[in-house]
């Protein structure tokens, strides 16, 4: 016997397990056997020892195959002593309404009744033990089993009018089917079907059953001869359509709980295959018709254009727009690029010739700048053979306006103005000053980012009329002061709005990032944080 | 191949020959080389090529493997066949290894963009995250690729936060002095000179290691021998040279699991080549730090356009070298993309970063898909066999499926309040990024999702264009995937990870095109080789004939179209993809992988303690033998090569 396998374990709760002397009482209705088919109150005591000595159930589960099996065996053997002894007590009423009128299986099983002694009573009394149908009981599909705890209690709950399940109870006074099992129930008889009758008696009487081996496949033979009669009822339909929903309907009839997409719309379906878990995804896109009848949405196209910034935007008007402009940034970089380099040649040329100059330390020469425009010109002209002019620079300088006829007219048109000027501030002005910007920082001179807030050195004076010629004094500052590169130069920055942050130890959300530091700081989370 | 001959080592600084005061130090390091190179008896007249054994492997590991023998009572005789060898293995391949030339500072910057989400879990909070800090992002690449064009020195790489404006350097310090006092252990060993990004979970620091030669770093650098593309890792620094780090602050916020989690895939992680390899990792109250090698790296954006077939394969090649080592793991990446790949395109080299998304694979429990889980003999899961599962249900569902795109659209619905639950799946990553499997919410994904990640990777650099997909959620993801591949590829998919697809958007076709297709209809000029860029690796300056290019091209398309392949369970795996033509090379990488512990030639000695769970080795000492307990990283057998500790045993 199982128990008694069980109460061999050793780490089985010895307090909760019973005494022996208890178990020999109960010999007749151990805990794993089915119910004796005494009155149903019987089964709901039976119900709660189960539970008392639940523990002592669930022990060891290193049981070998072996053992099972001669459990087993053991258990069948119980099973069809018990039955068989109990047979002949029973009376059984076949349920005509909702029995198919006439097969051959309800004659065999009330042959197979009387071979065990049972009796069979037409007429549905008090006197009857069990009843048999194929309509399902209240409560879980398994009720059948009368070992079942949940099924027990349901069929408690019921007799005792719970006002819990008066929803249920409506349902069911509303079937004449159902007042034939809640009235079996109210005189605690067993309800079975002619499945569980048939493998009882096949099993008391070690013959094959007479429907299928498969309980389930049963059933489904017995759906299939009685086309007229569902195996379930309308109220049990409609009760678990309330649960569950419908199974059985029209696929392209609509339902009130489903959510369409709207007509003419294009969208996207995925859906678990095995409909257990939630619709994967789903997604509707507004469809706007163009002049053309062409269709338009926010649907995912694969253009694939060569020009647009990606291969799901259109190379529209605006795309092309943008296209040729970042294009023709890029050529005019690339020009930059090639005319940086061709300045920084020049420059180059420049600075030797300069160093030249110093060091060839001609006299006389007061002039403290040239014509940058002309040295260019000149570096341009002579990048080849420049080593010629390094030793005889002056008479180029004097003759800086290009006329060569003019000799030492200095103030020739032409000739630069920083030459004559005797201040010492504007010896590159004008250098590049007309010169395009280039792209990259047209658009960061639109930014006007001020660099300095200070006014030029000349307003500390304090008399503001000066500011506009020039200086009264040369300025003390020493040394040129060093311009800012806007190529380096940051822009403000930009307003981004708060970064979200959330705690995922406090499971607190922010709004702002900063706020985190704070949250951190709390008790709250320092507590979370120093414990162990 | 003349490109490669010529270009290998022109980045190579100790041949800089220049009155650049700064090159004074490389060539004192010349010198040195070649004294030693001369010592040991080897090519008196020292070539660039022999950089490698002049200023690394034969002493370095000699003195590690006396050091072992120190160490480990008896591996007595230190044999010196593993030097010998990889000195052979060094001269044959010279010609094949792409990415040797390192620098002497051979680090590369640890950049954490966005890490934008989280893990799937009760909170819906990682669905907000999807939207990435695409802003903040920009900004910071800006910062980090100030000097980019000169080769940095060190000295260079301490002050790179001068060249930040004002505001942002005051908040960088202000930072720094936030976390010195946060963690105050870290002032001990690291001074802290600049950030290097920020992200969700975390930002990066740099700073210069003070005590280097204090520790013992073999464990994280790793015996990888002179052939492997990851051998600088393991070359020990030059002594008195500044060492950098970069030093991840793992915001207080971010959960346990998750700071944990992190933590114990980077050391799972330690031998994996072109992987950021953990240091170690300090804890203050509520505040982790982990530390990491530093390394240089370039924006993408910078290169990606510009890059050549060379530069593309050496790319490539790291990165499935990492997804190669990370996956025999069991760990998949799952953020894989160019912010979390840093790239020199100086030197050909890449690491991949950023494990804070990081997952372990489900090997064992099968779901409801189609397909089983990872395991060694199929890294990306197979197909289950016919019988197991229900084909005659499949068939049903999916023929309603399909008709449903041919309904009027206001009879198609489904449930409104679904009661059902949802689907579970780990869908940390970055939108654009997303393997379709994780958008069909799988939940068995596998080491396929990364390798989806690297070809979308391929994309970019193959159309020139930056980024491809731009959905904000996960069914735009699937459906501009389906635009291009077609409804017929998107419901086999579908059923292959249990789920149905159906759709009537007219620009899903049913066959779409090829990846291929799509790339040359974006960047029809891809046929025509491109000048060479002598900027960048492998710095040539031969352009590469129309034949060689179109060869390479086919094979770089026939490689896109297996790394995107929709399946998952088709997908090619990153060690397939490293014998694939595009970039196999003459020695194949199975001589330089780096087995998990416990397998590899010496595998039976090897074992996990029952007790500390720390990786052990059997080793023999005079007593006999004993178990040793190592560190993560220890005992590395790579190749057909034995660990450090069994050097001299023999196998057969």
């Amino acid at each position: 016997m199982s128990t008694t396998i069980d109460n061999r374990a050793p780490l089985a709760n010895r307090a909760t397990s019973m005494s022996l002397g208890q178990k020999w009482a109960r010999a007749a209705s151990s805990t794993k056997r089915p119910h004796s088919p005494e009155a149903y109150i019987d089964a709901a005591v039976e119900f709660k020892r189960q539970r008392a000595i639940g523990p002592n159930v669930s022990a060891p589960k290193h049981k070998d195959k072996e053992r099972r099996h001669t459990e087993r065996a053991q258990k069948d053997k119980e099973f069809k002593d018990k039955y068989s002894r109990a047979f002949p007590t029973f009376t059984f009423h076949f349920d005509l309404s909702n029995l198919e009128p006439d097969t051959g299986l309800r004659k065999s099983l009330e042959a197979r009744i009387t071979q065990l002694g049972g009796i069979i009573d037409d007429f549905f009394s008090k006197d009857v033990t069990h009843l048999i149908t194929n309509q399902k009981g209240e409560g879980d599909d398994d009720a059948d089993k009368e070992n079942n705890p949940k099924g027990a209690i349901s069929k408690m709950i019921l007799t005792v009018k719970s006002p819990s399940k008066s929803r249920t109870r409506v349902v069911v006074e509303d079937s004449p089917i159902y007042g034939l099992i809640t009235k079996a129930m109210e005189w605690k008889m067993k309800t079975w079907s002619t499945a569980k009758l048939d493998s009882v008696l096949s099993r008391c009487l070690e013959v094959p059953m007479l429907t299928a081996l498969n309980p389930s496949r049963t059933i489904n033979a017995l759906q299939l001869t009685n086309p007229v009669q569902p195996h379930r009822s309308l109220a049990r339909l409609l009760q678990s359509e309330r649960v569950h929903g419908s199974t059985e309907r029209d696929p392209t009839q609509k339902r009130y709980d489903f959510t369409y997409f709207s007509r003419g719309s294009y969208w996207v379906l995925v859906e678990d295959m095995r409909q257990e878990l939630a619709t994967i995804a789903a997604h509707e896109y507004e469809v706007t018709k163009g002049r053309d009848s062409s269709v338009r949405g926010s649907w995912p196209v694969a253009y694939c254009h060569p020009h647009a910034r990606g291969p799901f935007i259109p190379f529209d008007d605006r795309e092309k727009r943008r296209w040729e402009r970042t294009r023709r940034e890029e050529m005019e970089q690339q020009d930059e690029r090639a005319q940086e380099q061709k300045k920084l040649l020049r420059l180059e040329a420049m600075k030797r010739k300069a160093r030249a100059q110093v060091q060839s330390k001609v006299p006389g020469d007061l002039r403290r700048s040239a014509s940058m425009n002309n040295l260019h010109r000149r570096s341009v002209l002579e990048e080849q053979d420049f080593g010629e002019v390094l030793g005889d620079d002056n008479i180029d300088s004097a003759n800086a306006s290009g006329y060569l006829g003019s000799g030492t007219y200095v103030a020739a048109s032409g000739n630069s103005v920083s030459i004559t000027s005797t201040t010492g501030t504007t010896s590159t002005a004008g250098y590049s000053r007309s010169r395009p910007l280039p792209p990259s920082l047209r658009a960061q001179i639109g930014n006007e980012v001020t660099t300095s807030r200070k006014l030029a050195s000349v307003t500390k004076d304090g008399d503001g009329k000066n500011t506009m010629g020039p200086p009264a004094y040369i300025p003390t500052r020493s040394g040129l002061r060093k311009s800012r590169s806007t190529n380096s130069l940051r822009l403000p920055k930009r307003e981004e709005g708060s970064k979200p942050g959330y705690c995922e130890s406090c499971r607190i959300k922010f709004d702002d990032f900063k706020i985190v530091g704070v949250h951190v700081s709390i008790s709250q989370h320092i507590d979370y944080a120093s414990s162990t | 191949m003349t490109t490669l001959l010529i270009s290998q080592h022109s980045s190579n600084p100790l041949e800089a020959v220049s009155s650049d005061p700064r090159n004074v130090r490389y060539r004192r390091v010349l010198r040195e080389a070649r004294a030693r190179q001369v010592a040991a008896e080897e090519d008196p007249s020292p070539s660039s090529e022999d950089q490698i054994s002049g200023y690394a492997p034969k002493d370095d590991m000699h003195a590690y493997w006396g050091h072992l023998a120190q160490v480990t009572p008896v591996i007595s005789k230190v044999k010196q066949r593993y030097g010998r060898k990889a000195a052979e293995v060094t001269m044959n391949l010279n010609n094949n290894i792409v990415d040797l030339d390192d620098d002497m500072d051979s680090d590369d910057p640890l950049v954490l963009k966005d890490e934008p989400m989280g893990f799937d879990d009760e909170e819906d909070h990682d669905a907000e995250e999807v939207s990435v800090d695409e802003e903040s992002d920009d900004e910071q690449e800006e910062q980090e690729n100030d000097g980019r064009d000169s080769h940095i020195e060190d000295s260079d790489e301490e002050f790179t936060i001068l060249s930040k404006s004002e505001e942002d350097r005051q908040m960088i310090l202000d930072e720094i002095r936030d976390l010195e006092a946060a963690v105050p252990e870290l002032e001990e060993s690291y001074r802290l000179v600049d950030r290097l990004g920020t992200g969700t979970f975390s930002s990066v620091y740099k700073a210069v290691d003070l005590f280097y030669d204090k520790w013992d770093n073999r464990p994280w650098q790793c015996p990888h021998p002179p052939g492997s593309s990851a051998h600088p890792q393991s070359v020990a620094r030059e002594p008195g040279s500044k060492i950098f780090v970069a030093i991840k602050r793992i915001y207080v916020t971010s959960s346990p699991e998750r700071i944990k989690n992190e933590i114990s895939v980077l050391e799972d992680c330690r031998g994996c080549r072109h992987v950021s390899q953990l240091i170690t990792a300090f804890r203050e109250k509520d505040q982790v730090v982990a530390i990491m090698p530093y390394q240089r790296n370039d924006d993408f954006r910078d290169f990606f356009c510009s890059l050549t077939i060379e530069g593309i394969k050496a790319y490539f090649r790291c990165l499935m070298r990492a997804l190669r080592d990370i996956h025999s793991r069991q760990i998949i990446h799952r953020d894989v993309k160019p912010a979390n790949f840093l790239f020199d395109s100086r030197t050909g080299m890449g690491t991949l970063c950023d494990f804070g998304l990081a997952s372990r694979m489900n090997t064992t429990v099968p779901g409801p898909c189609l397909h089983l889980p990872a395991s060694p003999s199929h890294p990306h899961g197979r197909l289950r066999a016919r019988n197991e599962y229900d084909s005659e249900h499949i068939k049903k569902m999916q023929r309603e499926a399909r008709a449903k795109n041919h309904w009027p659209s206001d009879r198609v619905g489904y449930p409104q309040n679904d009661t059902r639950p949802n689907s579970k799946a780990n869908r940390a990553g970055t939108r654009g990024f997303r393997a379709p499997e994780v958008l069909l919410k799988c939940g068995n994904q596998s080491g396929a999702i990364d390798v989806w990640s690297a070809g979308s990777i391929l994309l970019f650099v193959l159309t020139k264009k930056f980024p491809l997909f731009q959905s904000n959620d996960d069914v735009e993801a699937l459906m501009e995937i389906a635009a291009i591949i077609g409804s017929k590829h998107m419901e086999k998919v579908a059923t292959l990870h249990n789920r149905t697809f159906s759709t009537n958007v007219p620009s899903v076709t049913a066959t779409g095109m090829t990846w291929r297709e799509f790339c040359e209809k974006q960047n029809p000029e891809i046929y025509t080789p491109p000048s060479p860029k002598p900027d960048f690796y492998p710095h040539a300056d031969t352009p590469t004939s129309e034949e060689e290019h179109h060869q390479d091209l086919d094979n770089a398309f026939d490689l896109l179209e297996k790394l995107l392949h929709p399946e998952a369970v088709h997908r090619i795996t990153p060690r397939d993809a490293l014998y694939h033509p595009f970039l196999a090379q003459s020695v194949g990488d199975d001589e330089f992988f780096p087995h998990p512990f416990g397998k590899g030639v010496c595998a039976h000695l090897h074992r996990i303690d029952d007790v500390t769970e720390q990786p052990s080795v059997l080793i023999e000492t005079e007593k006999g033998q004993t178990m040793k307990l190592l560190e993560n990283g220890q005992g590395l057998a790579i190749g057909n090569q034995p660990c450090e500790f069994h050097q001299d045993f023999v196998f057969l």
